[in-house]
Parts: C-alpha cells; structure tokens; sequence
C-alpha cells in the first residue's frame, strides 16, 4: 500500500482565511444593520403620509359640511355650528380644540369633534375624533349615539391649528358657542395645519427642529422626523343670518 | 484503495477579487436604500401640494366675482410675494408662502423647501361665458414630465 501525501492548509493560509471570513460576517452585519434602520425610516416616513392623506382628506370632506341646516329638521335649527379652543391644557403649545356641528337628514344631526390628546403613559400626542349624532323622532324626543371617545384618528401628531378667516383674509376670533357665536356666520375659510411625527427615531444624531404653524411655534431637539401638512377648506354651508 | 485525485481550489487572488466584486454590489444595492428613501420624500411632496391644490381651488371657489383675478397667477419655483391690498393678492400672496413652505419648518437653521424645476408649473386659467365662469390649475411636477389638471365651475 501507497501512502500518498496529503496537504492541507498551512496555518497561515488558514489564518488568513478567518480573517477575511470575520471580515465578511461583519460587513453582513453592518449591512443588515443599515439596511433594517433605512428601511424602518421609509415605513415611518410611508406612515405619515397616509395617515396625513387620509386624515386630512376625512376632515375636510367633514368640515365642508359645517353648518349645514336641512329646514326639515324637526328639533331646533342649527345656531351654533363651529367653535375652536386654543390652548387645550395640558400640553406643550398652544393645540386647538375644534367643534362643529351640521344636519345628516331631516332627523338626524352630528357634532364633530378633533383635539390633540396625550397616549396612556407617555408625553406623545395623536389627534382624536370623537361624534355624537342626535337622532329626533320628534321635536322633544331625541336620542343620542357617541362614537368611542377620543379614539385616535391620526397617530404622533405634535401639533394641530385651526385657523378661521373671513372674507378679507382676516383672522376671526373669537369662535365659539358663546360670545363668539356672531362670529360664526363670518367664517369664510378654515386652515388646517397638521404636524405629524414619525414614530421612531430614525436619524443617527439629534437635529435642530423649529415649527411654525399658523402662529404657534416649537421647538424640539431629537432624532425624529417630522412633517407639516397645510389643507384650507371654504365652508360653503355658512350662510349669513 | 482509490487515488485521491490532486483538485484544484481557488487561489487566494481569486477570492479576494470574487470579494470585491460581491462588495462593489453591496455598494450599488445600498445606494437603493437612498433612491428609496428620496422618492418617499418627493411622494411626501406631492401629498402636499395636492392639499394646496385643493385649498387653492376652495379659494376661488368662495370669491367667484374675483374669479378672473386669480388668473394671473403663474410660478415656477420662485413664489415671491407680490404684495397688493386687494383681496385676491392677499390670497396670491398666501399660495405662494404655502407652496414654498415658507416659515414652516427648520431643521437645524435650515428651512425645509420643496424640490422645485423651472419647467415644474402652478398655473391658474380662467373661462367665463354668458352662463358659466370656471377656472381651471394647472400643475406640472417632475421637471414639467407630470401634468395634473383640476377644473371647477365656480359660477
């Protein structure tokens, strides 16, 4: 029998090849590292812009319909029909609060109503949607139906102003059910201004955030990102008394 | 017993330029994160600039006797204000700071401004007749490639 010389590898050779092996696992790693982090930016970043599209779209199909009266109605007529709160306790800046009211039939009317409110827990903000629809059967028997109370409609939104103007493009205020009840009537248009944040912190280093809706500013200085949305809506069912 | 036959493995050049050439496409896939992170930002764009477009039709839609004023409302990417006491130049003026995003947003001392093409276009025309009045806006985005028109009779 023949004993052949087998060569394996020198120790060098093997050595060198661990090297070059841990080289490539790291790199996968860094890699998958970077492409994991790039990719939850472009779902946050894809997340406020449908939750942006959808949100804003809902409100001003919504709000087109403020202060609409069906003359059928059996109840009492529809006066007070839109009002915003500023400053809303409890938070950083000065949020609205912003109520409206308008007829779906001869019988049935709904109250609308959006504000910022803070999660269980946490500092973080979302924009709630709360409705209540008044149902008559006749003048003095109604019943009510409320929706789930502060449910959130748009998630990690920072900071929501609602803004009336009148026809000379001037600001109305005061708006609301009580001294500012004449006023309603002189609300030719309503701006929206939506701030939303991505849920998580997708920048490597701390930036320098300034935000400026309608006459509100903030400041923040995180890892977030952030996105202002604006939408104006002519609320055609107003009519002058 | 059967011969071990001598088989030849790579050599070690050959691995490495094998590397290299697995690393360069790593390089190219990355820069896909990068494509991918800008075209979600120009999405984000233009969802914005469909909510201007709508609160710009809103507006014409509440001053229908001004509706021919509105016409003459043509820009590109400078949006500078043109001032006027008028009523339709206040409302110019205002589209003009909303499509800039002006004063609306700073990151680190910088104001975020919309990408913008000089062929990219907000235009606004105007139609009036006997019967009707209508106006129509005319967007164009990704260097004037993209053409979005809305129309609304307002009168």
């Amino acid at each position: 029998m023949s004993k052949r010389k087998i060569s394996g590898f020198t120790l060098v050779e093997s050595l060198v090849a661990m090297v070059i092996g841990v080289i490539s696992v790291a790199a996968m790693y860094y890699s998958y590292q970077f492409f994991n982090k790039s990719y939850q930016g472009i779902l946050d970043k894809a997340s406020i812009s449908k939750s942006s599209r959808s949100g804003l779209s809902q409100i001003t199909r919504e709000l087109r319909n403020v202060g609409y009266k069906d003359i059928n109605f059996i109840h009492t007529p529809l006066e007070k029909y839109l009002s915003k709160d500023n400053n809303v306790s409890g938070f950083q800046i000065g949020s609205d609060s912003l109520m409206f009211y308008y007829d779906l039939s001869p019988k049935d009317r709904i109250r609308m109503n959006y504000k910022l409110k803070k999660y269980q827990n946490s500092q973080d903000t979302y924009l709630a949607r709360s409705y209540v629809v008044q149902t008559c059967v006749a003048s003095n028997n109604c019943s009510y139906t409320q929706s789930i109370i502060d449910e959130p409609f748009v998630h990690n939104v920072e900071d929501f102003q609602v803004v009336f103007k009148n026809d000379k493009g001037a600001e109305v205020t005061p708006v609301n059910f009580g001294a500012g009840k004449s006023n309603q009537a002189l609300v030719k248009s309503i701006e929206i201004y939506l701030t939303i944040r991505s849920k998580n912190e997708i920048f490597k280093k701390e930036k320098n955030w300034t935000i400026k809706n309608a006459d509100q500013t903030y400041a923040k200085f995180d890892k977030y990102h952030r996105e202002s949305f604006f939408v104006s809506v002519y609320p055609r069912n107003i009519i002058k008394n | 017993m059967p011969k071990i036959k001598s088989q030849k493995g790579l050599s070690i050049v050959e691995s490495l330029v094998c590397l290299v050439i697995i690393g360069i496409g790593f390089i190219a896939v990355s820069q896909l994160t990068g494509f991918a992170i800008g075209s979600m930002d120009r999405s984000l764009e233009k969802n914005k600039v469909n909510f201007l477009s709508e609160m710009m039709m809103e507006d014409m839609m509440a001053d229908p006797d001004n509706a021919s004023n509105f016409a003459s409302f043509n820009e590109s990417c400078s949006y500078s204000r043109k001032g006027g006491s008028e009523f339709h130049h206040k409302q110019k003026d205002k589209w003009r700071d909303k499509l800039l995003a002006r004063n609306q947003i700073k990151v680190d001392g910088k104001t975020k401004v919309p990408r913008c093409n000089s062929a990219d276009i907000k235009k606004i025309l105007h139609k009036a007749d006997a019967t009707r009045t209508s106006t129509r806006l005319n967007f164009s985005t990704g260097k004037g490639k993209n053409k979005k028109y809305l129309g609304v009779v307002i009168k």
